[in-house]
């Protein structure tokens, strides 16, 4: 979108440059077509109509594309690339124009040997206009070396004229400094071999990359990459036939179908070409409606869900900066970390110089950091929005493990004080019970009654308070729970239960301390509220429920809802009480 | 009577042992956790063990665990459990596994003259024996339809006995009665509670203690 409002701005005179110079070339290529001798066929497009407008549709296609492409990306080279392919290409054309100026025909001489180096270069550069990697940009400048050399040697040392193999031209060549056919003989084979080599590793070195590409990144790539390594498959195989048959002639079946195919490969390119810009003009299009919608109103459901749909990009992420707790979460309040991989790269989204979201998405995808520019300006409610949720689900989230916590730590004390006074206070006691005990015995060896007697009854006092202290104990803790679990605590919780208590569905295996805890508490305080309410008895039923421990007891009393809530909401779970029953239910996965 | 006591509090092992020396019980070895106590079953094959509940390293439940322990290794050691907890899940969980030579008895009954020398000579005897406490709290839990008001109180009381794990010829003892009028009582009760009174006093023991907690 930048390159389309870029070109916009130029204004409508530079803007009809491109079209301008490919049309005069497309006209100019016909002429010299149509002006050549039928007698002396010096281009494969002079040899028939059919054989011209082949010629001209791969030539007129290329420079089409390579315009198109420049007028909606003009900063980006593969468009003049294109365009200068489909010129090198009509440049065999204008070397056999036979009553063309001399200096015409030797500068198409010089021209025509690039259009591989072109296509490889084009190919490689697609999309972006760079040529990524060391392999990919040794390969072009191989390509473009070789092809200099060639076209070089044969201007500075080639005599048409001792060409025993011209064809084309076999008169003129207004760079000729000094002609030895021996030079240039050798120059057309090595030339002809670094085609071949230079046309298969371009293919392989396509193929890995569009391999080894992302999905996202290769639903661009393969309508440029694959017509690109089929045109250099011809170019391969054309200079195989050329090293193996010198003598070409557009009359030879062979060499008539070689440039049939070698015209419909360009041509293939060209249509690739312009169907990659309109794959990614529609991208962009979904991404100017996006941010308009953004700019009026939220999208149902999460703005990184619809920048996936718009951009086609499945694994595009979209982090809120939360600076409150310093961390990054998705849409939905957990905490990430965006982090981009060896195919995607990030965009900030900052608002009044802050930072407010990262968007991790894939490389190939241009029209990713124009949204991330627009969004900026246009989306500024749906962003905020979403960010203020995700926000307030992550402090949820916190909360939530921090009412866990603080459950959590209440259980923990209760046990450690149940477990101290067992080990304490009980223990204490009962030495005190026992010295009690050895007192009186050596009272009544005294023969002191009276004594005896005060101490039988200190010690009386001392069991008694050991009664006391150990229904405390288990008042604060039920160290069955702790040991043997839910289903016999329930089974104690029955023996003293104030009511009749039935445990009409129960569950042996163990769940986390916490989860007992609470169901535990919810069974108690219920039966003890159903005491309350003077119901006959109380039925109590543990089951489990897709993860999650469901807690029935019913009748249900009054006046324990909201502390049991508290207690069940802590861990994740649910309270519900009506008139005939309480349930609840724990996650326990 | 040769005992070994392991209790990891020295205090109250100390009080156990004195009381059992004073009851005329000879004291062989003494254990702070359940290692060092089955190794000194192992050594001094005594005639009863007598083990705190809750022992090193965990504080859980070692004790029961040793208990079983001992009752599979050597049949002929019984196992008297010190326990601080009225819970009658674990005085069931150890009278399940192994019916015979074992009891349950609360510690703050320790102390109390005779009743530990009585509880380590009954398991030594072969008998059971379940705290009274427990026993009471099985009799205190509320039921829909109490299966146990049609009882007598005297069977009521009979029904205690045996739930502690008394013979019936203790329970004669206890009643004043002859052991003829406890067994007609004992086959009274079964009826009416449809328990089967078949097979030995610790059978016995157990299906009560199962049907109280029912």
């Amino acid at each position: 979108m930048v390159g389309t409002t870029a070109a916009r701005r130029r204004g409508a005179p530079t803007r009809l440059v491109a079209p301008a110079l490919a049309l005069a070339a497309g006209v100019a290529s016909l002429s010299v077509v149509q002006a050549a001798s039928t007698v002396v066929v010096t281009s494969y497009a002079s040899s028939s109509r059919a054989a011209a407008a082949i010629d001209l549709t791969a030539g007129l296609s290329l420079l089409a594309a390579g315009a198109v492409t420049y007028e909606r990306r003009p900063r980006n080279s593969v468009g003049p690339l294109a365009a200068v392919a489909g010129i090198a290409w009509l440049a065999s054309d204008w070397v056999g124009w036979a009553e063309g100026p001399s200096l015409a025909r030797s500068v198409a001489m010089v021209a025509a040997p690039f259009l591989l180096a072109l296509v490889v270069h084009l190919a490689l550069a697609f999309p972006s206009g760079r040529i990524a990697g060391r392999g990919a940009r040794a390969l072009v400048v191989a390509a473009y070396a070789t092809a200099a050399v060639w076209a070089g040697g044969q201007a500075v040392a080639g005599d048409p004229f001792l060409d025993r193999y011209c064809w084309r031209n076999c008169t003129d060549n207004a760079f000729l400094v000094h002609a030895d056919q021996q030079v240039v003989d050798t120059l057309r084979r090595g030339w002809l071999w670094s085609s071949i080599v230079l046309g298969v590793a371009f293919a392989a070195l396509s193929i890995w990359r569009l391999a080894r590409s992302s999905a996202a990144a290769r639903a661009t790539r393969w309508r440029v990459a694959v017509p690109a390594v089929v045109v250099a498959g011809t170019e391969v195989a054309y200079a195989g036939l050329l090293l193996r048959t010198p003598a070409e002639s557009p009359r030879d079946p062979t060499f008539a179908t070689m440039f049939v195919v070698r015209a419909l490969a360009l041509a293939g390119l060209a249509v690739g070409l312009v169907a990659a810009l309109i794959r990614s003009e529609r991208t962009s299009r979904a991404v100017a409606r996006l941010a308009g919608a953004l700019g009026e109103a939220p999208p149902p459901g999460s703005l990184q869900e619809a920048l996936r749909r718009s951009l086609g990009d499945d694994r595009l992420e979209v982090a809120y900066w939360l600076p409150s707790v310093e961390r990054h979460v998705d849409g939905t309040g957990r905490p990430v970390v965006p982090r981009p991989d060896r195919d995607q790269t990030s965009a900030a989204i900052v608002r009044d110089d802050r930072l407010v979201a990262v968007v991790v998405h894939d490389r190939s995808l241009d029209a990713a950091r124009d949204l991330v520019a627009e969004i900026g300006a246009a989306a500024r409610m749906a962003v905020d929005n979403e960010r203020l949720r995700a926000e307030a689900l992550a402090q949820m989230a916190e909360l939530r493990a921090s009412r866990a916590r603080v459950v959590t730590a209440a259980d923990t004390s209760r046990r450690r004080l149940e477990r101290d006074l067992h080990d304490g206070a009980q223990q204490r006691l009962l030495a005190v019970s026992y010295e009690l005990r050895l007192a009186q015995a050596a009272a009544l060896e005294d023969g002191d009654a009276s004594l005896a007697g005060m101490l039988a009854s200190a010690s009386d006092d001392a069991k008694r308070a050991l009664a006391e202290l150990r229904e405390l104990a288990h008042g604060i803790f039920p160290a069955v729970l702790g040991e043997v679990g839910l289903g016999a605590a329930l089974s104690t919780l029955a023996d003293r239960a104030p009511v009749p208590v039935e445990v009409v569905a129960t569950i042996d295996g163990r769940f986390r301390p916490s989860v007992e805890s609470a169901a535990y508490a919810v069974v108690s305080s219920a039966v003890d509220e159903a005491a309350r309410a003077a119901a006959t008895h109380a039925e109590v039923s543990l089951t489990l429920d897709h993860g999650r421990l469901v807690i029935e007891v019913s009748p249900a009393g009054e006046g324990c809802e909201r502390r049991l809530g508290d207690r069940v909401g802590a861990l994740g779970g649910s309270l519900h009480v009506d008139r005939h029953k309480l349930r609840a239910e724990i996650p326990c996965a | 009577m040769r005992v070994v006591v392991a209790d990891d509090t020295a205090l109250t092992r100390e009080g156990i042992e004195h009381m059992l020396e004073a009851g005329g019980v000879d004291v062989v070895g003494r254990a702070g956790d359940a290692d060092t106590l089955l190794r000194l079953v192992d050594q001094l094959r005594p005639d009863v063990a007598v083990v705190d509940i809750r022992m090193p390293p965990t504080h859980t439940d070692e004790g029961l665990v040793a208990a079983a322990h001992i009752r599979t290794a050597h049949p002929d050691v019984g196992v008297l459990v010190l326990s601080q907890y009225l819970e009658p899940s674990y005085a069931l969980r150890l009278v399940q596994d192994h019916p015979e030579q074992v009891g349950y008895l609360l510690k703050e009954r320790v102390f109390a003259a005779s009743a530990l020398v009585d509880a380590v000579q009954r398991v030594h005897d072969g008998e059971t024996v379940v705290d009274p406490t427990i026993v009471s709290a099985l009799f205190g839990r509320r039921r829909r339809d109490d299966p146990l008001g049609t009882l007598s109180p005297r069977e009521r009381e009979v029904l205690g006995l045996v739930a502690e794990g008394l013979s019936n010829k203790a329970i004669a003892g206890r009643l004043y009665v002859t052991e003829r009028t406890v067994e007609s009582h004992v086959t009274q009760i079964f009826l009416k509670l449809r328990l089967d009174e078949g097979g030995d006093s610790h059978r016995r023991v157990l299906a009560v203690l199962a049907f109280l907690r029912r």
